[in-house]
């Protein structure tokens, strides 16, 4: 699978598109605007770290952090640059075990972040029928 | 800031060439004369194509697109088509359409028949019963736009319109911020605040995350209707706008005496430079308005001259040393119902009810500090054409059960300001239950159902079970829980 894609005016990548071999966690404005400068794409979905955030450009170029609400469908209107951190479906890390995702809505231009409860136990001793580490299993049971 | 491109991200080349003016033809809507010009922008009449014709009047707003354009106008009109189509109701104009800022930017939204507040205030100072009632409008509009989970930031005599009716609409949300929308103002300069006349302390020090914000400026407003002034001058420094951080205005009977001091009090609650001291809501302003009677006087009714310099520098050092307590946190928009009414019967004082109705009013009342408690008792009247026995005046009636709602509520020992008295004579309870808590902003309803042996009051049977179905707002129906009859065992 490749480390980064993009499609249009939009770019996936798993870490950061700035150097995605090095898996480089963003988690500073200054890191989202090194993603959205190597991205060169109005939208930019990454991962890598758990917690939903959602950064957009300001009209000096910064990148303002915004902690979004779930469910809600937030414009984001392509005159600027946005980047979204999805969120993990597994080891969310907020102590909410519901996984996490995010839709975009290319038409109307809105990004949603979402997230649904699902039997969490029962993920996590499945990874222990498996024989895998304990921590594995019960950050999932956890969320954190 | 990005070039300009498209929803989707693709730039646009011809993109902001075109300019909205009488005559020109935009997605089928066309533009007629204008109404307004202004600095930010200018809004024209609007004639929709037919199949986008929402079957009211329109007016169609662009912003300012000069040489040398502000950057903030242009974010201002995109939040404003961000915020404009999630707002609902009769204080906000409706949306009907929007262009992409970087092709013609545009929004299409009903126009507004009535009087501009600005218009009004030209006959300032108005007499306290019109600011009364004008304000408690305006505060209506305030705490519809909150109880959507927005706070307006530019709230300004410009930015409201008084239909005949008397109700009041917002306009103007290009510097609104939505809960659950990321802020496009967030970074703009060193702050991007209102109005220098009306704008909050805690905006100059880019705090927008605040809904009491709007109720300082709202107290401005009122203020410069109340005595023809603003209460900080017009100032044209940030220096100057800065003195409202610590300095007080001077008391509105020192500039008119003709404001009574319960006028005094409501208005100056609302330019406390610190948030924690305000009204914590608009509805609480509204309902003081309203409610002139049952105002609270603190020493603010009492001021008549303006702080001398001794006074100035004793503001300063106490609004110092609030501001470094005060925590940076902004309250959450809707930390629980700012105004909650419980329903009284006190036609019956010996009823069962009574006691577990004061019991669970207790209760929900210490879970929010900032609540305001209405305690309403809706007295039957004889429907028209019958006739009553009753000797007693309408005036001698209202008294002796408003003695019992005091009566009532005295065991809670609630302080007084936190509570208002209502008596009303209706035939339908229901009814006047659901119209007070709809003129009043009421976000639960407090009220006891009688159990199915009270037959004779099943009066305030069906009243509870038609205020539970119609009400704009949750209800609390409280029971008295039933007893079981005992049981005889045969020993024989």
């Amino acid at each position: 699978m490749p480390l980064i894609e993009r499609q249009r005016q939009v770019c996936y990548v798993h870490a950061s598109a700035a150097s995605p071999q090095r898996w480089e966690y963003i988690d500073s404005p200054s890191a989202a605007k090194q993603c959205v400068d190597s991205a060169q794409t109005t939208y930019t979905f990454c991962g890598h770290v758990h917690d939903q955030l959602l950064y957009f450009e300001s009209a000096r170029g910064r990148m303002s952090e915004f902690r979004p609400s779930a469910g809600t469908a937030i414009p984001c209107r392509g005159n600027r640059r946005w980047l979204a951190i999805v969120g993990s479906v597994g080891q969310p890390r907020d102590r909410n075990p519901a996984a996490a995702y995010t839709l975009f809505d290319d038409t109307r231009a809105e990004v949603t972040f979402c997230r649904v409860v699902y039997d969490a136990k029962a993920a996590a001793d499945r990874i222990r029928g498996c024989g895998l580490p304990e921590s594995l299993a019960f950050r999932v049971e956890l969320g954190v | 800031m990005a070039s300009r491109r498209d929803a989707t991200g693709q730039r646009n080349p011809e993109a902001a060439r075109v300019r909205v003016a009488p005559g020109a033809i935009i997605d089928g809507f066309r533009v007629g004369p204008p109404i307004h010009e202004g600095g930010t922008g200018s809004i024209f009449h609007v004639t929709p194509p037919a199949e986008k014709d929402p079957g009211f009047l329109l007016v169609i707003k662009t912003p300012f697109l000069g040489r040398g354009e502000s950057s903030i106008g242009i974010e201002g009109f995109e939040i404003e088509q961000t915020i404009l189509p999630v707002l609902t109701g009769p204080h906000v104009p409706r949306f009907v359409a929007a262009g992409s800022v970087t092709a013609i930017p545009y929004i299409v939204m009903e126009r507004i028949d009535g009087q501009g507040l600005s218009e009004r205030l030209a006959r300032a100072p108005l007499p306290p019963d019109e600011v009364a009632r004008i304000g408690a409008a305006l505060a209506d509009a305030v705490e519809s736009v909150h109880a959507q989970d927005v706070i307006h930031l530019d709230i300004k005599p410009e930015n409201f319109i008084l239909r005949p009716s008397g109700e009041a609409v917002l306009l103007d949300f290009g510097f609104a911020r939505h809960a659950r929308y990321p802020d496009l103002l967030a970074e703009e300069l060193q702050f991007a605040a209102g109005t220098a006349a009306y704008v909050s302390p805690e905006q100059l020090q880019d705090d927008r995350g605040d809904p009491r914000s709007d109720v300082f400026a709202l107290g401005a407003v009122l203020y410069e209707l109340a005595t023809g002034r603003p209460p900080f001058g017009e100032p044209q420094t940030l220096a100057g706008m800065r003195d409202r951080l610590w300095r007080k205005p001077a008391p509105l009977r020192a500039v008119n005496p003709q404001v009574p001091p319960w006028l005094q009090e409501v208005i100056l609650r609302c330019l406390e430079s610190v948030p924690a001291q305000r009204y914590q809501s608009a509805a609480h302003v509204a309902l003081d308005l309203r409610h002139a009677e049952q105002v609270e006087l603190s020493d603010r009714s009492q001021r008549t001259t303006a702080a001398g310099f001794v006074g100035h520098l004793r503001q300063w050092w106490r609004a110092r040393r609030d501001r470094r307590s005060r925590s940076r946190q902004a309250p959450a928009l809707r930390p629980g119902p700012a105004i909650i009414m419980v329903a009284v019967d006190t036609e019956h004082p010996d009823d069962e009810r009574h006691s577990p109705l004061r019991w669970t009013t207790a209760q929900i009342t210490s879970l929010n500090p900032e609540f305001r408690l209405m305690c309403v008792s809706v007295v039957k009247s004889a429907p028209v054409g019958e006739g009553s026995t009753d000797i007693q005046t309408t005036t001698g009636k209202h008294l002796e059960h408003k003695t019992r709602l005091r009566h009532w509520i005295e065991p809670l020992k609630l302080p007084p300001s936190r509570v208002s008295l209502h008596v009303v004579e209706a035939v339908n309870a229901a009814d006047t239950l659901l119209d007070l808590a709809r003129a009043n902003h009421v976000g639960l309803i407090v009220l006891g159902a009688p159990g199915p042996s009270r037959s004779k009051l099943g009066w305030w049977r069906s009243a509870a079970s038609t205020v539970t179905a119609n009400a704009p707002c949750s209800v609390h129906v409280v029971r008295v829980p039933e007893r079981r009859a005992a049981t005889r065992t045969d020993t024989g």
